[in-house]
C-alpha cells in the first residue's frame, strides 16, 4: 500500500516539493534580511533612542525590509490551499476516471481503502504544517521583536496550532469536495472559496469574539501614561466618554481641544484640555496572556469542520454507490 | 452465485428488482438485455459496488459487499475498463500484487507475454484491445472463482474481441471457474457461453441453460391478425404487425396451429431480442 499511495501521488509531489523547498529558503532569507537589519539597529541601541542620523538610516533599513518581507508573507497564507489541491487531485482524478471500482474489486475493504487514503492526507498535511511553522518561528519572532502583537495577524495565524489546522481544514474540504462532485474545477473552486472564507470569517468577524473582551474606563485625570504606552494586548475599541459615558468622535475631541498657535507645550496641553472637559477614556481588548486560549479556540474549531468534513468523505466513500 | 429476491432503487425507481437467480459453479453464463434493463447495476451488486436495497446476493455463499476474502475470488473487469493511465503495465502488476494476497504474478506476466503486451509500456499508450487485456489479466491473476465482465469487448473491433474471449475462455478451460459476462453481442455470446440471465426493465426474463431456453420457440408468420385469438393457443412473445402480414414469435404450450400460419423454427438471436423488445409492462406480463 505504501507503494501504492506514494505511486499515485508521485507527480503532484514532483510539482509540491520543489516548490515548498523554494519557499522555506525565500522565508530563510527574508528572516535572515530583516534579523541583521534588527541587529544592526539594536547593537546601536536605536530602538531605545533613535534620535541620531546613523540609527534613522539603520532604523528605516529595518522598517523597510520588514514592511517589504512582510508583503511577501501574506502570500503565504494560500499555502495550507496548495497543498490542499496538490494532495486530492489523485484521489479526484481515480473517482473521475472510475479507477476506484478496480481499487475496490481488489481483496480490500472500501473501509481500509478509505482509511489509508484519509490517513495518508492527514499525515502528510500535518507535517506541512509542522515543517512550516518550524520554518516561520524565527520570522514570527523577528517580528515580534519590535512592535507587533502577539494577536496581529502574522504573528497569530503562523503559530504551530492554528497552522495544522489551516492545513487539514484545507485538505478536509478539497477531499470532502472531490468526493461529492467528482470533477476537477468544481473540486478546485470549491476548495479555494470555501477555504479563503472561512479564513475571512475567523481572522475578521469570529476571532474578537472568541471571548468577551475586557473594558475599562479611565478617567483622564488619573492618566499615568497608559493611554499612549504600547502594550501587547488586542485594542478592539478606544474613544473618549463624557462623564455621562456619550461617546465622543475623534473629531470631536480635537474640536473641543485645538490649541492656539501661540501653544507651546502641546501635550501638557492637551492633558489638561481632557481633564477640564471631565472626559474619560475607554476601551476593550483581549488581554495578551487571552493568546493561547485563542490560538486553541481557534485551532479546535478547524479542527471541528475538518473532522465533519472527514467524516462525510468516509460515509460518501464507504456507503453510497460506486 | 445467486441472487435473493435483489432489489436496487436509485431514488425513485428500481434499477433491479425481485431478481432471484441462480449461477452455478462453472458454468458461463451471458447476461443479455437492453440498454437501461439493470445489467450493471446486477453485475456491481455481484461484486460489492452496490449494496442491494431489497433482498440478498451471495458469492460463495456470504454476501460480498465490504467483504475482502470474498472480493478475493472474485475478478472483476468493469465497463470501459478502468486503469490507472499513467502506470506502466508492471505497475499494474504491482498494484494487482499489492492489493490480492492470491496474486499469481507468473501467470500475469506469462499471459502478457503470449499477448506480446510490453511490460515498460504506460498503460494509455496502449491500443484499446491491449487494455481490454490487462483489465481481464489483472482479474484473473487474482485466481478468481467468479469473473465478471461487464460489456468487456464493447469498444473492440472484432479481432481484439476474438482475442480478448479466447484468452477467457482458455483460462476458464485450465481454472474452471465461473464466468458472468454481459454484452450486446448475443451472437458471440451464443458462441461463448452454456448459461443465460435475460433482464429487461429491470427484471429477470430468464435464467437457466442457453440449450433450454430456444426450446418450443416458434415464429409463426401469417396474414394480418389479432394477437388475442392466438393467445388461447399459445404464449406470444413478440408481435410485429405489417399492413398485410403478422409475425409472432410464440412459445408452444401444447396447442396446434392453423395452417394459415406458416411456422418456422427461429434463431438463437432472434428469440432474444423477440424478449428484449417487449415493452415494460408485457415483461410484467411473460415472466
Amino acid at each position: 500500500m505504501t507503494w501504492l499511495t506514494w505511486r499515485l501521488h508521485r507527480t503532484e509531489a514532483a510539482i509540491g516539493i520543489p516548490i515548498f523547498a523554494a519557499l522555506i529558503v525565500i522565508m530563510f532569507l527574508a528572516t535572515q534580511s530583516v534579523n541583521s537589519a534588527y541587529d544592526a539597529a539594536s547593537n546601536l541601541g536605536c530602538f531605545d533612542n533613535g534620535d541620531s542620523i546613523l540609527c534613522s538610516e539603520r532604523l528605516s533599513d529595518y522598517y523597510d525590509r520588514s514592511s517589504r518581507w512582510g508583503n511577501l508573507t501574506t502570500l503565504l497564507h494560500g499555502i495550507p490551499l496548495a497543498v490542499a489541491a496538490l494532495l486530492v487531485i489523485p484521489t479526484l482524478q481515480e473517482l473521475e476516471r472510475g479507477t476506484h471500482r478496480l481499487a475496490w474489486t481488489q481483496s480490500i475493504s472500501r473501509r481500509r481503502w478509505t482509511l489509508i487514503r484519509v490517513g495518508f492526507l492527514i499525515g502528510i498535511s500535518t507535517l506541512v504544517a509542522a515543517v512550516w511553522a518550524v520554518t516561520t518561528s524565527d520570522w514570527r519572532s523577528s517580528i515580534l521583536q519590535v512592535d507587533e502583537q502577539s494577536f496581529a495577524r502574522d504573528a497569530f495565524e503562523l503559530s504551530p496550532a492554528v497552522l495544522v489546522g489551516y492545513g487539514l481544514f484545507a485538505v478536509a474540504l478539497g477531499l470532502a469536495a472531490a468526493v461529492v462532485t467528482r470533477r476537477l474545477i468544481p473540486t478546485l473552486a470549491l476548495l479555494a472559496v470555501g477555504f479563503t472564507g472561512t479564513r475571512i470569517l475567523t481572522t475578521f468577524v469570529l476571532r474578537e469574539r472568541y471571548r468577551n473582551p475586557v473594558e475599562e474606563t479611565i478617567p483622564a485625570a488619573d492618566d499615568t501614561g497608559q493611554f499612549t504606552a504600547f502594550e501587547d494586548r488586542w485594542i478592539l475599541d478606544e474613544s473618549w466618554l463624557t462623564k455621562s459615558g456619550e461617546r465622543l468622535s475623534w473629531e470631536r475631541v480635537n474640536q473641543l481641544c485645538t490649541p492656539g498657535a501661540d501653544e507651546q507645550n502641546f501635550e501638557a496641553f492637551y492633558q489638561k484640555c481632557l481633564v477640564d472637559n471631565d472626559l474619560q477614556y475607554y476601551r476593550a481588548f483581549h488581554p495578551t496572556d487571552r493568546f493561547g486560549q485563542f490560538q486553541l479556540i481557534e485551532t479546535a474549531l478547524y479542527l471541528g469542520l475538518a473532522a465533519g468534513l472527514f467524516a462525510l468523505s468516509y460515509w460518501w466513500l464507504t456507503r453510497r454507490s460506486a | 452465485m445467486e441472487t435473493i429476491d435483489l432489489g436496487k432503487r436509485y431514488r425513485r425507481s428500481w434499477a433491479l428488482q425481485n431478481c432471484s437467480l441462480e449461477i452455478p459453479a462453472g458454468r458461463i453464463a451471458a447476461l443479455i438485455g437492453p440498454n437501461g434493463a439493470g445489467k450493471t447495476t446486477l453485475l456491481n451488486l455481484a461484486v460489492g459496488l452496490l449494496s442491494p436495497t431489497e433482498g440478498a446476493v451471495r458469492v460463495f455463499g456470504s454476501a460480498p459487499s465490504d467483504n475482502p476474502e470474498a472480493l478475493g475470488r472474485i475478478g472483476f473487469v468493469a465497463q470501459d475498463r478502468p486503469l490507472y493511465r499513467s502506470f506502466t503495465v508492471s505497475e499494474m502488476l504491482r498494484f494487482g500484487a499489492t492489493l490480492n494476497p492470491r496474486w499469481d504474478d507468473a501467470m500475469a506476466r506469462s499471459r502478457l507475454d503470449r499477448l506480446n503486451i510490453p511490460l515498460g509500456q504506460k498503460v494509455h499508450k496502449l491500443s484499446g484491445g491491449q487494455q481490454s487485456q490487462i483489465a481481464l489479466v489483472l482479474a484473473l491473476a487474482k485466481r478468481p472463482e467468479l469473473i465478471v465482465l461487464d460489456e468487456p469487448v464493447a469498444a473492440l473491433d472484432p479481432l481484439a474481441r476474438r482475442e480478448f474471449l479466447q484468452t477467457l475462455l482458455d483460462a476458464t478451460v485450465e481454472t474452471g471457474m465461473t464466468v458472468l459476462l454481459s454484452s450486446h453481442l448475443v451472437g458471440e455470446l451464443e458462441r461463448v457461453c452454456d448459461y443465460l440471465v435475460l433482464l429487461n426493465a429491470a427484471r429477470v426474463q430468464f435464467a437457466g441453460d442457453l440449450e433450454t431456453f430456444a426450446e418450443g420457440h416458434r415464429l409463426l408468420v401469417g396474414p394480418r391478425a389479432q394477437t388475442e385469438e392466438l393467445a388461447r393457443v399459445s404464449h406470444v412473445v413478440h408481435a410485429t404487425h405489417t399492413d398485410r402480414q403478422t409475425s409472432l414469435l410464440v412459445k408452444l404450450n401444447g396447442h396446434g396451429y392453423d395452417p394459415q400460419w406458416d411456422v418456422r423454427d427461429p434463431g438463437f438471436e432472434e428469440i432474444v431480442l423477440a424478449y428484449m423488445g417487449q415493452r415494460v409492462e408485457e415483461v410484467e406480463t411473460t415472466r
